[in-house]
């Protein structure tokens, strides 16, 4: 299972567009589409597995693909999910299928603010990634 | 440029904008920087934005060498705002209450402005450091790494006013990360900016600094700054395009 990297990572969906930002590098990503729908299942709990089950119950693309998978693999190159530890509680499909398409999710990364962004702390990362960060406990 | 009594004047005129809230306890410190800068500056402007401390003694002690305006409490964007709409010079820096400069920093960049025509704005480095009355609560909460690095921060700009103004003025419905939201700005008008390797400007940790004690909100002002930019990015894109469709159709 994999859950955002907080507090380093903040994120919120404004208009429909998945806004990203890693704090510690000063990064940031975008995505519409089945960008934000898999960001929001990953991030909730689904399991690769329980998500290619998903697709491959409503008969969509992404059941009999690498999507999912590179997807991940995507989001966790860039440190912005970690993996937690768990057993994975099982996932009722509760999304209109209608509601998702068929596009290959695709987040957009961007640099051109990571020098001011990353200069100003943030609350309780660790104390070994970035200046000047509150250190826990 | 003119050598009169150890002090560098230009023919350039420079103006400080330092807004205060709540600043009594360092207030004096920054403006000291300021006023013993090695080359000549031509005013300072001091924005009290609503303190219910000193900093309106510490603003006044300083007299006829700075000049002193105080608003309702509004935020940094439109207390810089106001120093702004009241600065004459063709140069604008901006320092925070709770910050102070290295005495050459404005000199350092003024030369590189002079050689560096195209240039709009010049930033340095900065070091960062706890504030001494509570460096021992301050390193046990906060990691305050003393290294010098590069300053993308309004305190440490020098930037030419006419390319200020082609931007314009800070956001005033952002609570924080105003400056990022100016750079993207800047950016996306093209305007040039260079970073010193010299180190201008050292910058306080004392755990009510607004990066600290707001981050929740300052998460979420980040993200309607990279929301508003890409949205502005993607509009500019739009409309060059179609800019250039008509030019081609004629």
């Amino acid at each position: 299972m994999y859950k955002a990297n907080q507090p380093a990572v903040v994120f919120e969906k404004i208009d429909g567009e998945l806004i990203i930002i890693n704090t510690l590098n000063g990064f940031y990503y975008s995505g519409t589409g089945n960008a934000v729908f898999l960001w929001e299942a990953v991030t909730s709990g689904w399991t690769p597995d329980q998500l290619k089950t998903f697709f491959v119950s409503i008969g969509h693309p992404f059941g009999s693909t690498t999507v999912i998978a590179d997807y991940i693999r995507i989001l966790l190159d860039e440190s912005l999910i970690v993996t937690v530890e768990g057993s994975a509680e099982e996932k009722q499909p509760s999304l209109d299928a209608a509601l998702i398409g068929d596009d290959i999710p695709v987040l957009s990364k961007y640099s051109d603010l990571h020098e001011l962004i990353e200069l100003d702390p943030i609350h309780e990362v660790e104390s070994d990634m970035g200046w000047p960060v509150q250190k826990k406990g | 440029m003119d050598l009169t009594g150890g002090i560098v004047k230009y023919a350039n005129r420079i103006s400080v904008v330092i807004p205060a809230y709540n600043a009594g306890a360092y207030l004096k410190e920054s403006v000291d920087s300021v006023l013993g800068q090695s080359s000549e500056i031509h005013e300072i402007i001091i924005v009290n934005d609503g303190s219910t401390d000193d900093t309106e003694a510490v603003a006044r002690s300083f007299e006829s060498r700075v000049k002193y305006c105080s608003q309702p409490n509004r935020g940094i964007a439109a207390a810089r705002n106001a120093g702004i709409a009241l600065a004459k010079g063709d140069l604008l820096a901006f320092l925070d209450a709770d910050d102070f400069w290295t005495s050459d920093k404005i000199a350092r960049q003024m030369a590189h402005l002079l050689s560096h025509p195209a240039c709009d704005g010049v930033f340095g480095h900065m070091r960062s450091f706890a504030t001494p009355e509570r460096a021992d609560e301050i390193t046990r909460l906060y990691k305050v790494d003393p290294e010098a690095a590069p300053g993308c921060h309004a305190g440490t700009l020098l930037v030419r006013r006419s390319s200020f103004d082609s931007v314009g003025l800070f956001s005033e419905d952002l609570k924080a990360g105003e400056f990022i939201d100016w750079y993207a700005r800047a950016q996306r008008k093209g305007l040039l900016f260079d970073m010193l390797d010299d180190v201008v400007m050292f910058r306080r940790i004392h755990g009510n600094n607004t990066v600290i004690a707001q981050a929740s909100q300052i998460n979420s002002e980040y993200l309607k700054i990279v929301k508003r930019h890409l949205d502005s990015r993607r509009a500019e894109a739009l409309a060059a395009k179609q800019l250039d469709n008509e030019r081609k159709e004629r």
